[in-house]
Parts: structure tokens; sequence; C-alpha cells
């Protein structure tokens, strides 16, 4: 089995994930910005 | 302790313990009939059970506090609104929250008149079953006990009973003021009153505040829209006790196709008395 | 490296922390929606994120265990796996069933059953998984016949996973009945046999690490098991409160689950002994950072904050509260998540090219990233979970009502929730920075290794 190709694909495919996992951050914090005015106690 | 000893442990208090649990397991069958309503476990009551598996309502509800916790827990929601509130609900949630004012909300389901019909069922059985009497107090969606005027009486302690409205309730006997007792059946009556009324000023929940009903309702009877047969406030505030559809207030929240959102069951439920003294009570919320 | 069958266990942890990045995706879409209105409302609502992510967590820490067993049986037993073959195919259909069902959930395609909403066909597959995985553990350990107490553990908690599973597959007509029997699967899994599971790694990390004695190692091994099975299973009980099961149900869940923080005591004297006995020798410095880490934030996540709510009286003001969700994260967090990373950090020098051995220093950034950001995490979820307590039962406030006071909390979760990710990303980084390699880097030692050398 060549599995030593595999290597690339899912190391690819981690790249994606971080750069999702980024987004997400991006996004919570762009929400929080947005909902900052309407967050009270 | 040697190794063997160690292992003896570990196999003994493993044996122990299920044969124990599986003991315990047996005799839970034993009662479940008998704690859960079995009976009254209908076909329509097991859709309705689907029907809250299939849109996936226990990833934001709690249902006996399980669940995931984006939204209000559902375990005794029957017993806080009428049916015909959580029928009109299901059709569209986006009519009774506002997202921006609430900051969530939950999305429209879809769900068929069958479907609708048959969860309230479901949930309607989830709210009877014998749950070691949990919540101890009422879990509401909005408003609260705290939100008025007369919670516990000064240096008196508040009696807490399980699956009852008991906060804020004064206790009182047979000799009190009418309306102190009045009082004392807006906060215990079931359906709880209180889980859709407030007593403060503007906060509506499911039905409108009671702050200033008198005034308002001295304000309806003059304008000649109201269509009851009542004359007087006294009389109103019984009709609307009793026969809540009779007039409809305000606002498509509150009512649906000429029916009130409110349980119509107070009638048969509270004694002649009691509703004399609650009529009693409200009369007090100038 | 000393089997090259061993290499297996490189896909398995690769596939794991993938899945680990996508898990915290979810959970901080989930986080955003307590702030205010949603954009996602009609795309990805809260039902959709969050059954994702609880089922990611799943499905992620399972991967990880059964590439650490990969990992850890040829080692034990001083053999190949028996089949390397069926290690792929498990992986694969493994891998499959789980990306098949976040899909499925997007579509709203699930069963809706809390943790347990994966449709019948993929728990089926699952089921396959277990049994292509028992038989291949089986017959390495066979063919070897060289059974350690170590591996004993381990093979009797994945056997006793796969069996706790059955109850899953079955329909119930009773809600009580069904959630009754939801718990047989769930908290067996995560109280009892995934604790077994997490000894048994415990165990081999601390005997190879410390250098410990492996028969007073596997001796406290027992002794653990033995006290969380005691705990454990009456411990269940604990699940049973407010469901509509008979009363006694309290008590019982009350005392033994006060006593379930005594196992994870004992797993934490366990491994703190093991270190100051023997030292902290071991070139892997990293691993046993996150294998000394995992024990004490597991008596923080899951026995001290556990205890916290356990007790019936008090867990009828905190139920169904953000008080479990607290729990949950740093028990989830620290008995399994972090025993895989730690599993993973032990044998990633050997499974890859060119990695120092002591950890590279963006490890250990992610060690201590995800340390604070997970303990903030938890502490958001506490001081958010006590208002909602105070307002909303005690007080008697409204739910929505008290939500909105305790928005603030979500702020701080975001926050730490970014530390935290920051960490994993850090870790998924580090473990895609170097190539794998399939060759054996030290020869295969007939019992010539002083830790090694005694077997009960």
């Amino acid at each position: 089995m060549e599995r030593k190709k595999l290597y690339k694909p899912i190391r690819i495919v981690s790249f994606i994930v971080l750069a999702l996992m980024l987004a997400s951050v991006l996004f919570a914090f762009t929400m929080t910005g947005l909902h900052w005015t309407g967050i009270n106690v | 302790m040697n190794n063997r000893q160690a292992r003896i442990f570990a196999w003994g208090s493993t044996i122990a313990a299920a044969v124990i649990f599986l003991g315990l397991t047996l005799d839970s069958h034993r009662q479940f009939p008998n704690l859960t309503n079995a009976e009254n476990i209908t076909p329509e009551v097991t859709h309705g059970k689907d029907v809250w598996h299939k849109y996936n309502c226990i990833n934001c509800h709690t249902l006996f506090g399980e669940g995931a916790y984006y939204a209000p827990d559902l375990t005794k929601i029957t017993q806080h609104r009428s049916e015909a509130y959580l029928h009109a609900y299901m059709r569209d949630p986006g009519s009774f929250y506002d997202e921006q004012r609430h900051r969530r909300l939950m999305p429209q389901q879809n769900l068929s008149e069958e479907e609708i019909v048959n969860l309230v069922k479901f949930l309607d059985w989830v709210a009877n079953v014998d749950n070691q009497g949990w919540p101890p107090r009422p879990i509401l969606v909005t408003g609260g006990f705290t939100a008025g005027p007369g919670s516990s009486g000064a240096g008196q302690p508040v009696p807490v009973q399980s699956s009852s409205t008991s906060v804020g309730v004064r206790p009182v006997d047979a000799g009190d003021d009418i309306r102190a007792l009045g009082e004392n059946v807006f906060r215990t009556a079931m359906p709880t009153c209180v889980a859709c009324h407030s007593l403060a000023p503007g906060a509506d929940g499911a039905g409108p505040s009671l702050a200033g009903i008198v005034r308002r309702t001295e304000a309806l009877l003059a304008s000649g829209n109201y269509q009851g047969q009542a004359s007087d406030v006294e009389g109103y505030l019984r009709e609307a006790i009793v026969d809540p559809s009779a007039h409809l207030n305000t606002g498509g929240m509150y009512s649906a196709n000429g029916v009130s959102f409110m349980p119509d069951t107070y009638g048969e439920s509270l004694s002649e008395e009691e509703i004399e003294q609650l009529v009693a009570f409200l009369t007090t919320l100038k | 490296m000393r089997y090259k069958s061993q290499s297996v266990a490189y896909w398995y942890f690769a596939v794991a922390l993938v899945l680990f990045g996508l898990q915290l995706v979810f959970g901080l879409l989930s986080a955003t929606k307590y702030l205010g209105p949603d954009p996602l409302l009609y795309i990805l609502p809260f039902d959709v994120t969050k059954v994702i992510h609880t089922n990611l967590l799943i499905v992620w820490v399972l991967t990880g265990f059964m590439g650490a067993t990969y990992w850890l049986v040829p080692d034990e037993s001083r053999t190949e796996l028996h089949s390397t073959k069926l290690a792929y195919v498990q992986l694969i259909l493994w891998t499959g069933m789980g990306v098949a069902a976040v899909i499925g959930y997007l579509f709203r395609y699930g069963t809706g059953n809390k943790l347990l909403e994966q449709p019948l066909p993929h728990k089926l597959v699952m089921v396959v998984c277990f049994l292509i995985f028992i038989y291949n553990i089986g017959m390495t350990i066979k063919k070897s016949g060289r059974f350690t107490t170590t591996e004993g553990v381990l093979v009797l908690g994945i056997v006793s996973s796969a069996v706790l599973f059955f109850p899953a597959l079955l329909y119930y007509e009773n809600y009580t009945v069904s959630i009754f029997y939801r718990w047989w699967t769930i908290h067996l899994w995560v109280e009892g046999v995934w604790m077994m599971i997490m000894g048994a790694f415990l165990a081999y990390l601390l005997i190879r690490l410390s250098g410990a004695d492996r028969e007073v190692m596997e001796k406290w091994l027992y002794v653990i098991v033995g006290l969380v099975f005691l705990a454990g299973i009456l411990g269940t009980a604990h699940h049973y409160y407010w469901v509509g099961v008979p009363h006694y149900w309290l008590p019982i869940g009350g005392f033994f689950s006060a006593l379930e923080p005594l196992a994870i005591v004992g797993m934490a004297i366990y491994a703190y002994g093991a270190m100051r006995r023997s030292g902290m020798s071991h070139p892997n410095v990293l691993a046993l950072h996150w294998t000394l880490g995992s024990t004490i934030f597991t008596l923080f996540g899951a026995g001290l904050l556990g205890l916290a709510h356990t007790w019936p009286s008090i867990n009828k003001w905190t139920h169904g509260t953000l008080i479990t969700a607290m729990h949950g994260h740093a028990a989830f967090y620290g008995a399994y998540a972090m025993i895989t990373l730690a599993m993973i950090s032990y044998a990633q020098p050997s499974l890859t090219q060119g990695r120092p051995e002591k950890g590279t220093s963006i490890g250990y950034w992610a060690f201590w990233l995800q340390l604070g950001g997970m303990f903030g995490m938890t502490i958001s979820f506490a001081t958010a979970g006590i208002g909602q307590v105070y307002l909303e039962r005690i007080m008697g406030m409204g739910y929505l009502d008290a939500q909105l006071k305790i928005q603030i909390h979500f702020v701080m979760l975001i926050i730490c929730g970014t530390i935290f990710a920051t960490g994993v990303a850090l870790f998924i980084y580090d473990f895609f920075r170097y190539r794998p390699r399939f060759d054996v880097d030290e020869p295969a030692a007939e019992g010539s290794t002083a830790s090694d050398a005694r077997v009960s």
C-alpha cells in the first residue's frame, strides 16, 4: 500500500480544518462586536 | 495488598456493583408503568415522541432537565401554557417571540397539524410523569415571580413545597383579608397564573401584564369596544378568568381564531370562593 | 517504533485530530449563538451545531482510542499486528460513518436521542468497526501469547464498550425507559469502561515514561479499576435524577457518585507517585506534561466539578443548567481528550521523521494554551451557570430573561474558547509538520529493556 502518498492529502485537509477554525473564531468575534451594545446585565 | 488481592478487589467490587445495579433495574421496570402512567402512552403520544426526536428538539431544549441548554425546559410546559397556545406557537414561533428583544429565536419547524397535536400530547404525558417532584419551583419561559409587588411577607418564612408555585407565597389562613387570599390563589392556582402574567408594568409574557388592569378595564368598558357580558370591573375580571374567550384582548400573540390561549379550565378547577378572592386581588392592581 | 504495523496509529491520530479541529468549529458557532440574533438561524441552527459538536467529540475520541490501542498492543505483546489491512478497513469504515453522520445532521438526518443521534445504519457500521477492532486486537494478542495486565484492562474496556453499545440499538416506546438505557451506553462508557481504557493508557505511559516498576503499577491499576466500577456502575444513578424512575435512585446516586472522585484521586496519586519514585527521566517531556496534566485536569473537571453538583439536594436546582456544561467540558477534556493527546505525543516522535524526542516548542505552546483556554471556558460556564441557577431556578425569573442577564459570560467563553482553539490548532499544525515514517527505528527488543522486563 502506498500510504506515503496519503500524507499530502491529509495534510491539506488539516489546513482546511485550521482555516475553518480561524473562520469560526473570526465569525465569533465579529458577532461579539455586532452584538456588543445588545449585551447587558 | 499484593497483586492477587488487588485483582480480587477489582473483580469483586465490579461484580457486586453490577449485581446490585441489575437488581435495581429489574425493580425499576416493575415500577415504570406506575411512575410514568404507561397506560397513557397512546399511539398519538408515541408519535409525538417520534416528532420530538425527528426535529432534534433535545439539542436546544431540555426535557426532565436533559438536553441542551439553549432553550427553555419543557418538562412541565403543558401546565404553564394551554394547548391552544402551544399549537399556535408551534405553527409560527416567530410571532410569539422577537429575536431582537429576546436575542434568540426558535426557527420555524414547519410541522404538520397532526405532528403539532401529537407533540403537545407527548409533552402533556411528560408533564404528568412522577419525576421525584422536579423542578422544585416552576421553571418559567419568560417573566417571573420577582417582577412584581408583594413577594413574601416581612419576616415570615416561605415554605418550599415541591411542585407548587411557592416562590414568594405568603402563608395564609381563612381569616386573612380576601385580597391576601386572592393573591395566594393567583400564585398557587394550576395552571400557574404567573407563568404567563406578570404584575410589572409593561412586562408582558405569554399573557399581558396585569399591572394597571383596573384602569385598562375601565377604559375598555367605557370605550364601547367590549364584546362580553360584564358591566363592571369585577364582572369583567370574573368573566376573563372563567371564560377567557368572551372578550379577546389585543394582539395576535394572545389568541387565534377567536379563541384565547388562556386555559379555560379555571371555572372548574377553582371554587366559587377562590374565584371571588382572585377577583378581589386583581381589583387591587390599579 | 519497534514494530512496523504500529504505523497504522499515525492515520488514526491524523483523522482524530482533524475531527477534533472540526469539533471546535461547531463549538465556537454554538457559543456565538448565545450572544444575540443569529444570521445562521436557518442555515446552521443551534440544534445542528450542537449535535455535530458532541458527536464529533465521541467520534474523534474513539478514533484516538483505537489508534492508541493499535500503537500500544504491539508494544505490550511484542509482535506485529494481526492484520494492518483490517485496521485500515476499520479506519475507512469508521471515518466514513463519522463523516456521513455529520453531513446527515446538516440535513437533519438523525434520531434526536441525545448523544446517540446516529441513525441505525450508522450505528450498525459502528458495531462492525468495534467487531473488526476486537478481532484484530484479540488475534494479535493470541498470536503473541503475551498478555499483560495493562493490555487486559484495555481489551476488557474495549469489549465492554462494544457490549454497552447494544442498548443504544433498541427502540423504546416509553421515553423514561429510553432515558434509562441511554445512560447504560453513555454513562457506563464515560464513567466506566472509558475510564478503564484511560487507566490502561495511563499505566502504559507511566511505565514507559517514568520507568516505574510494572508489577507495582499494574497492581494499582487493578485497584483503580475496582474503584471505577464500584462507584461508576451505581453512580449511573446520578443520571436517573428527575426522569421518572423510582425514588431510591436519588440516595444511591448521591452516595456512589460522591465516591467516584476516589478513583480519580487514586489515578492522580498513582501518576504523581510514579513520577516521584522513578523521576521524570524520560526524554519525551511533552508526553509527560500531557500524562500528568490529564490526571490533574480529570481530578478538577470530573472529580471536583462533578462532585459540586451531584448531590440530589443540590442537583435539583442545578439540573439542566449551564452548570452541567461546565462539568461536561472540563471532564471530557481532562479525562479523554488529554489522555488521547498524551498517547499521540508519546507515539509521534517515532511515528514521524525528524521530530525531536522531547517535543517541539510549538507542542508546549499547544499544551499550555489548551490548558489555559479550557480552564477559562470552564470558569465561564461556571459563572454563567451559577447566575442561571440563582436567577432562574431560585428567584424564579423566566428562562429567556435570565439568559439575557448571563450573556456577558459568553463573551468570556468565546475569548477563552479562542485561546483553547489556538492551542488545538498548534497541536494539529505540529502533528502534521513532520511526515510519517513506516520503518522500524529501534530493534524489537525481546524483553531487553528494564521497564519491560517484568511481566505479570
